[in-house]
């Protein structure tokens, strides 16, 4: 019996003819195999966009990595984040969350240990970021609070070698 | 032939330069360099925007200018540096089948796999699109991506 893998390659991804799919569907009906081929054929898709995704993300916040700051990010995206902090705790990345449509403002990094504790410069208040919304848990928008109670200053790429300390 | 109305260099900025930014960032696989390569194929869209006679859409005009970008500017790269990575040793060949991740696999994937299956599962481009972009058939585009998902669900668990 003739099997229909390719045909179910095309049919995932949307691109099998209007005129194919009688026969693709009649034919897994019958066959417990190309059911399977199917099931599979989803689950990878679904594994692969995962992937992508992650990788993606990674590369995007690669500089995150470099040292123990937090990076402050003020975002605009569509879909997502205003803020997007980063905190490096022992290597693991740890991204909070709040969503709301604005512009792109800044991206501050924050050292994650004040030497200085008395000077506290508050960050400036964006313009286009209007009241923040916490979207769900408590626990970032304490996260957040934290963060932005510390000492912050905006630091260069010279300072940032210098005081990189132990790297991931 | 795809008819499309002419469009502002700006207005095909703002609709499509996440999409250059994206492939860019899967070839190069360095923000800085994805961003740059953004500014690089705007400016080459710009000065050749003259020669575009409609054969195919603005997108994927963009994305084959931002496909020979990146390939030249990382073979620029590779000439001048050791490539780093390259040195580790390559646990898809060395291991059995049944001791990979699916992740292991993709990651894995020879650059032309890799970079149809991006073009398809991460992008979400049509077959048409991509057999633009890449400069062969449809059908070859559904055959090459067959062959992927073959060899790739056998590390599904
Ligand atoms: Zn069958």
């Amino acid at each position: 019996m003739k099997h229909y893998d390719f045909e179910i390659s095309l049919f995932v991804d949307g691109e099998l003819a209007e005129e194919d799919k009688e026969k693709l569907f009649a034919h897994m009906a019958a066959c417990k195999e190309c059911r399977n081929t199917f099931e599979e054929y989803l689950r990878l898709k679904e594994k692969s966009k995962d992937f992508f995704i992650q990788k993606m993300d990674k590369l995007k916040n690669k500089d995150a990595g470099k040292n123990k700051f937090y990076k402050i990010s003020f975002y605009a995206s569509a879909a997502a984040a205003v803020i997007l902090i980063m905190l490096l705790a022992g290597g693991k990345e740890r991204t909070a969350y709040i969503a709301k449509t604005e512009v792109k403002y800044d991206t501050v990094y924050v050292s994650e240990k004040s030497e200085s504790a008395g000077q506290i410069k508050k960050l400036p208040a964006p313009q286009a970021v209007k009241k923040k919304e916490t979207s769900k848990q408590d626990e970032d928008s304490k996260i957040i609070e934290y963060v932005m109670s510390l000492p912050s200053e905006k630091i260069t790429e010279a300072d940032l070698v210098k005081q990189e300390n132990g790297s991931m | 032939m795809i008819f499309e109305k002419k469009r502002s260099a700006k207005e095909l900025f703002q609709t499509y330069s996440g999409d250059v930014f994206n492939y860019s960032l899967s070839i190069l696989k360095d923000y800085d360099d994805a961003k740059d390569a953004v500014q690089e194929v705007f400016i080459r869209f710009i000065k050749s925007e003259e020669t575009f006679r409609g054969e195919c859409s603005y997108k994927t005009w963009l994305l084959t200018i931002t496909r020979n970008y990146c390939y030249r500017k990382s073979e620029g790269k590779s000439n001048q540096l050791q490539k780093i990575d390259g040195a580790l040793p390559n646990a898809y060949e060395m291991n059995i089948d049944s001791s990979i991740s699916l992740n292991d696999a993709l990651a894995e994937l020879s650059k032309d796999e890799y970079e149809i299956f991006y073009l398809r599962e991460y992008a979400g481009y049509s077959y048409l699109e991509i057999a633009e972009i890449l400069k062969i058939s449809v059908d070859n585009v559904k055959v090459k991506l067959y062959r992927v998902r073959q060899r790739l669900r056998k590390y599904l668990k």
